[in-house]
């Protein structure tokens, strides 16, 4: 039910969309896988950073009670040997210790016992302040037995025992000297305060045997002295000697209320490392456990999918396929699946379907044609007869034919070589041809004639031209010379005016110089140098009258040559004119006949272009006609090649009819 | 019509003697016949025997040629004289033949 729902939606969809959709899912699954194993594997290194912080803290702790345990040795150590490199010893180590505290303070693992490592850090800072203590007062004892308080001690002690060596009779002296003694020893091996009270009484016993002996008094006062003093060194050595106790029995205190606090934190260290490496275990399979159900829930899943989608196109193809191979086999009755799906595979039953209307139609033709078959069979063999008949009088008439018409080609082709007649009739053409041949060659003569005749006459009509020139030439100078000749007369004239103005001035002064003498003959002796004047005047005046009439005469003279010079010119002109109108008609004339060269020219290269043409129509028409009578030939040829296949067709023909009629 | 055939090789030397004109198609054609089979590279047609030649003796030596440069061969035309010349040259059918 679930899967026939799911095929229906699936059939909804287009395959190229549900196989994107499958990879985005696998895509979206990678994704989701992914972030499922980062956050199993932040959790793992958590918890393998919590065992790592255990485990250092455990290694703290344990460095931490080994601490403890060396400074309480190395405290015992210094007491007894009063040596101080354990004092310098025990401070390096509670100085190291001190560093391992912090250390362990500063351990993220350790944030739960932060109040009871500052406990350990004062309870072992207390510890170094009491050693300190102890360090001081040891030193004060003295180190040596020559040094300190224990040097001050042996010394009083040597200065009584010396002094009652020096006096035999102090003999009662010494039985209290050696008592006081025992209860020296007895106090520093066994610290009784007993042995103090005993040191104590014999000290006064001491003295009040001293009273009693034969001493000198000076000699008593020194031994008084003396035991003063080491009365007071003991006394001073037991008190310093309780007190160094009393610190060592503190320090033991100490050590023995540190060492639960240690072990405890010991103790949770080791088991905080120890629930870690288990939690870090469990969380380790936690995730392992957790990506690997991801990842097969989500292979699964998909997988589960990827079949559905794949079943989803297979199943329908497989339809299709045995619908496609039913078509294939014949059946076109077959119902085409999966028409009504809306994807690709809808597509290809709508195509199957078209292959299954064109094999009906086929198949309906098949039969049509089945049918004509059987019909056409059922017509009778009469009528194959009857068409064998018809087909052996239809060939063989065309046989017939194809004989006739061979002869007829035959008859043709030598019609159109013209074989059957004289031959030479053919000869015309080359006649032709050579007579067009020879034409050419006058016509190039005539044309090589008429174009020396243009040149020659180019050259006359060139010449003609030249002498225009020079005559239009002479035309031109003529008229300037008559000008210059007209001008010359004009100047002549314009002479003769001023003589005869000249002339007239001349017979006035006369007549002046006249009139003068006249006065002057009238004046007396007195106005005769005015006469001689007036003669000479007049004599001058005569003269220039004569010179202009013969200037007048000889003005005359020029006038006339100047008249007959410009007759002359004018003549000269004429005559020129002539000549030039002259040469301008032998200038037409010649031009005319220039025109006529050329079209004569003209006419010649027309005739040569056409007798080129004929020459040229006889070489094709030559061309062509031998070409159409080799033709003609070959299609006789082929012609009366036709003969021999005719027969042999209508061999075959009978023998097929034969074998026909037979059947 | 009479010929002379000599083939040497690729070459063949056919001789012709009398008249050229369309009477003697039936004897040229062995000629042609002849060269279509042998098909020879290089063929020499020597005139100098041949008195009278007209256009159809003209179109049976193109019928000649065209045998021949069919098969990828070539034919040069030799010895034409008297009338035999002047119709060659006057027809240029000298031109469609390979030159001497």
């Amino acid at each position: 039910m679930m899967g026939r729902l799911l095929d229906h939606l699936l059939g909804r969809i287009s395959i190229r969309v549900r196989i994107a959709a499958l990879v985005a899912l696998a895509l979206g699954g990678a994704l989701v896988f992914a972030a499922i194993y980062a956050a199993a594997n932040q959790r793992t290194d958590q918890a393998l950073a919590a065992q790592d912080g255990y485990t250092r803290l455990y290694d703290l702790a344990a460095e931490v009670q080994a601490s403890a345990l060396t400074l309480q040795v190395q405290t015992e150590q210094f007491v007894r040997e009063r040596d101080p490199s354990y004092a310098k010893a025990f401070h390096d180590q509670g100085s190291r210790l001190m560093a391992v505290l912090d250390t362990m303070s500063a351990n993220t693992q350790a944030s739960a016992r932060q109040g009871e490592i500052n406990g350990l850090r004062t309870a072992f800072q207390e510890l170094d302040a009491t050693f300190l203590h102890l360090e001081t007062e040891i030193h004060r004892l003295g180190l040596s037995d020559r040094d300190g308080l224990r040097g001050s001690l042996g010394a009083s002690v040597k200065a009584i025992e010396d002094e009652l060596t020096m006096w035999p009779n102090a003999a009662p002296l010494m039985v209290d000297m050696l008592q006081m003694r025992q209860a020296e020893k007895t106090f520093m091996i066994t610290r009784d305060a007993a042995a103090l009270g005993h040191h104590t009484r014999h000290a006064r016993q001491f003295d009040l045997v001293l009273d009693a002996t034969t001493l000198p008094p000076s000699t008593r006062a020194d031994f008084r002295r003396l035991l003063e003093a080491y009365v007071s060194d003991f006394q001073s050595f037991a008190a310093s000697s309780t007190t160094v106790d009393a610190q060592l029995h503190r320090i033991r205190d100490l050590h023995s209320a540190l060492a639960p606090q240690v072990a405890d934190l010991f103790a949770f260290a080791r088991d905080g490392a120890a629930t870690a490496i288990a939690d870090q275990q469990a969380v380790r399979e936690a995730a392992l456990w957790e990506t690997s159900a991801a990842g097969l829930v989500g292979v699964v899943a998909f997988s589960l999918l990827a079949l559905a989608i794949a079943h989803s196109i297979t199943a329908p193809l497989r339809l299709i396929e045995n619908a496609m191979r039913a078509l294939a086999g014949g059946d076109h009755r077959v119902e085409i699946p999966c028409a009504e799906r809306t994807d690709e595979i809808g597509d290809m039953a709508t195509a199957v379907q078209v292959f299954k209307q064109n094999a009906e139609r086929v198949a309906r033709i098949q039969i049509e044609q089945e049918n004509m078959r059987r019909e056409v069979e059922a017509a009778s063999r009469d009528q194959v007869l009857t068409l064998a008949q018809r087909f052996e009088d239809t060939v063989r008439g065309v046989a017939e034919e194809v004989t006739t018409k061979a002869v007829e080609i035959h008859q043709t082709a030598g019609g159109i070589a013209g074989a059957d007649g004289d031959s030479r009739e053919n000869g015309w053409s080359l006649a032709i041809a050579e007579a067009a041949e020879q034409a050419r060659g006058t016509v190039a003569a005539v044309t090589r004639a008429t174009a020396e005749l243009t040149q020659s006459v180019t050259c006359i009509a060139g010449q003609g031209a030249a002498v225009g020139q020079a005559v239009t030439a002479a035309i031109g100078q003529l008229g300037t010379a008559e000008d210059r000749v007209q001008a010359l007369a004009e100047m002549a004239r314009r002479i003769d005016r001023v003589v005869a103005l000249i002339g007239d001035i001349a017979q006035r002064t006369n007549m002046l110089a006249l009139n003068a003498s006249i006065e002057a003959q009238r004046a007396g002796e007195a106005g005769k140098g005015f006469a001689v004047v007036a003669g000479e005047v007049k004599r001058l005046a005569m003269q220039t009258v004569e010179s202009a009439a013969e200037i007048a005469s000889q003005i005359a003279a020029v006038q006339g040559a100047t008249d007959d010079t410009v007759h002359a010119i004018v003549g000269v002109g004429k005559a020129v004119r002539d000549m030039d109108a002259l040469a301008q008609y032998v200038q037409q004339a010649v031009a005319q006949q220039a025109e006529v060269a050329r079209t004569i020219e003209h006419c010649v290269a027309d005739v040569t272009d056409k007798t080129y043409i004929l020459s040229n129509g006889v070489t094709a028409f030559t061309h062509s006609a031998a070409h159409q009578c080799g033709a003609a030939a070959k299609v006789l040829w082929a012609a009366e090649d036709l003969a021999e296949p005719t027969r042999t067709l209508k061999d075959e023909v009978d023998t097929f009819l034969a074998t026909v009629r037979a059947a | 019509m009479a010929y002379e055939v000599a083939i040497d090789g690729k070459a063949a030397e056919i001789r012709l003697h009398g008249e050229l004109t369309f009477a003697q198609h039936r004897k040229f054609r062995h000629v042609v016949v002849n060269l279509e089979r042998t098909a020879p590279e290089q063929v020499v047609l020597d005139l100098s025997n041949v008195e009278y030649i007209d256009a159809a003796g003209l179109g049976l030596l193109l019928v000649a040629r065209d045998t021949v440069s069919g098969k990828g061969g070539a034919v040069e035309l030799r010895g034409a004289q008297g009338q035999v010349g002047r119709m060659l040259e006057v027809s240029r059918i000298s031109n469609l033949f390979q030159a001497a």
